[in-house]
């Protein structure tokens, strides 16, 4: 009795899905759109209800991915008169076993990761310099030894390209820590192209590109927001340098405002 | 090409099929040519028979499928003369051509012609109306007035400044 015939009916609804061209295999119309860059993709959504489904779907962004046709995209958050908008619920979680502040966060594997921002000076505190937390009921884990000179050089907002860790310290210059050799060296040939320092700058890898942000100077009302981007490679001697690809102002903001976060974001 | 003959009597002489479009034109086509296509050589690797006959392919989007696979197939050709074939192969056809090529080239599994064409498709469909796109694809509008306003509205930013074409 609980067998309804409808049951039937309702699951094989799926496969009467209209092809999303006419006439057309799915997979040589996904080729097709797979070929038309993002930024034309709200046209695309447009177009039939199939197409808005197709453009947000995974399977055009594996698609996008393996033609290199998927693009980078920075997403900034912006801090404006003090004042922000918080959208979720927050809820305390477990202590961490050192006291932090400005600290690197991020999650990985479904477990949060945070490291720096703290004291290293004794054995108990260097051992959880970075430590790991696995979500609820689970306690915080430390991670290990840092190497002491990863964490003296460590300043501010950091991005890791091609294994290299880069940040910006207080001379106004950009340094990036070799793992392997436990050494800071700062990155050559960007020199004249950045301004000496850089107003609450921030970093991220861009498609394997360091992308250096910061606040410039704009007109007094309001403030330029400034990105460098910057192709590194690790020279003969084992240094590393820099060539500044493009520096342009990427948007205006009322004076005031603060580069909060960024991110990169494929898709 | 006496010589050649003399010299190699087992590769002088190239293989050839013959492809018949659905509207009866019977194409002859080198075997090294034919066989670029995955489903042409499968055909050819299953029966002796030298004509195919191919029901859903007309006689001018097979020409135009031959003309590119006798292209490819040529090694006296360099791999960048070949690129710009690509490129002038695809340049100024209609996109109503470009529909039968690339159903082509699905039936024939020409992988890189297809993708080719894909390539000159999207980079015409971006710059027209999503009216345009409905009617050359014909495809039915199941958006009621009220859900596409609502996503132009979401996506406001990508109509400022557009020039879109609707031819």
């Amino acid at each position: 009795m609980a067998d309804q015939p409808t049951t039937s009916a309702e699951t094989s609804a799926p496969l009467c899905t209209p092809p999303l061209i006419p006439n057309l295999p799915d997979d040589i119309s996904l080729q097709i759109l797979a070929r038309v860059p993002r930024f034309h993709h709200p046209f695309l959504s447009l177009v039939s209800k199939s197409w808005r489904s197709t453009v947000n779907s995974a399977e055009l962004f594996r698609t996008r991915s393996l033609l290199r046709t998927s693009q980078f995209s920075l997403y900034l958050s912006l801090r404006i008169d003090s004042s922000f908008q918080w959208f979720n619920k927050w809820e305390i979680g477990p202590k961490m076993r050192a006291a932090r502040e400005f600290s690197a966060a991020g999650e990985w594997n479904g477990k949060i990761f945070v490291m720096g921002g703290c004291n290293v000076d004794n054995w108990a505190r260097s051992i959880n310099w970075a430590e790991g937390w696995g979500g609820l009921r689970c306690r915080y884990w430390g991670m290990g030894n840092v190497p002491k000179r990863l964490d003296l050089g460590w300043r501010g907002r950091a991005a890791v390209v091609d294994n290299v860790l880069y940040c910006y310290d207080y001379l106004g210059k950009i340094r990036g820590y070799d793992v392997e050799k436990d050494v800071w060296k700062e990155l050559r040939g960007v020199d004249k192209g950045l301004p000496k320092f850089l107003c609450s700058s921030t970093m991220v890898n861009l498609d394997g590109k360091l992308c250096v942000l910061w606040e410039g100077k704009g007109n007094g009302k309001e403030v330029d927001i400034m990105c460098a981007e910057i192709e590194v490679k690790r020279d003969v001697d084992g240094g590393l340098s820099g060539t500044i690809l493009r520096l342009e102002v990427i948007l205006v903001v009322p004076k005031g405002a603060s580069i909060s976060h960024c991110l990169a974001v494929e898709f | 090409m006496v010589t050649t003959d003399e010299k190699g009597p087992l590769t002088a002489k190239k293989k050839s099929v013959i492809i018949r479009s659905c509207d009866g034109d019977e194409f002859l086509v080198s075997e090294s040519a034919a066989v670029l296509s995955t489903s042409l050589k499968k055909i050819l690797e299953e029966k002796e028979d030298r004509l195919i006959h191919l029901s859903d392919i007309d006689n001018k989007t097979l020409a135009m499928v031959i003309a590119y696979l006798s292209t490819h197939a040529d090694d006296g050709l360099s791999d960048d003369l070949k690129r710009s074939f690509d490129q002038e192969f695809v340049s100024g056809k209609e996109f109503d051509v470009l529909k039968y090529l690339v159903l082509a080239t699905d039936t024939l599994q020409v992988t890189c012609l297809c993708y080719t064409v894909a390539k000159k498709m999207a980079d015409i469909m971006k710059n027209k109306l999503v009216e345009w796109v409905r009617r050359e694809f014909d495809i039915q509008n199941d958006y009621t007035p009220e859900a596409e306003a609502e996503i132009r509205r979401l996506d406001a930013w990508a109509w400022d400044d557009r020039q879109l074409e609707d031819d």
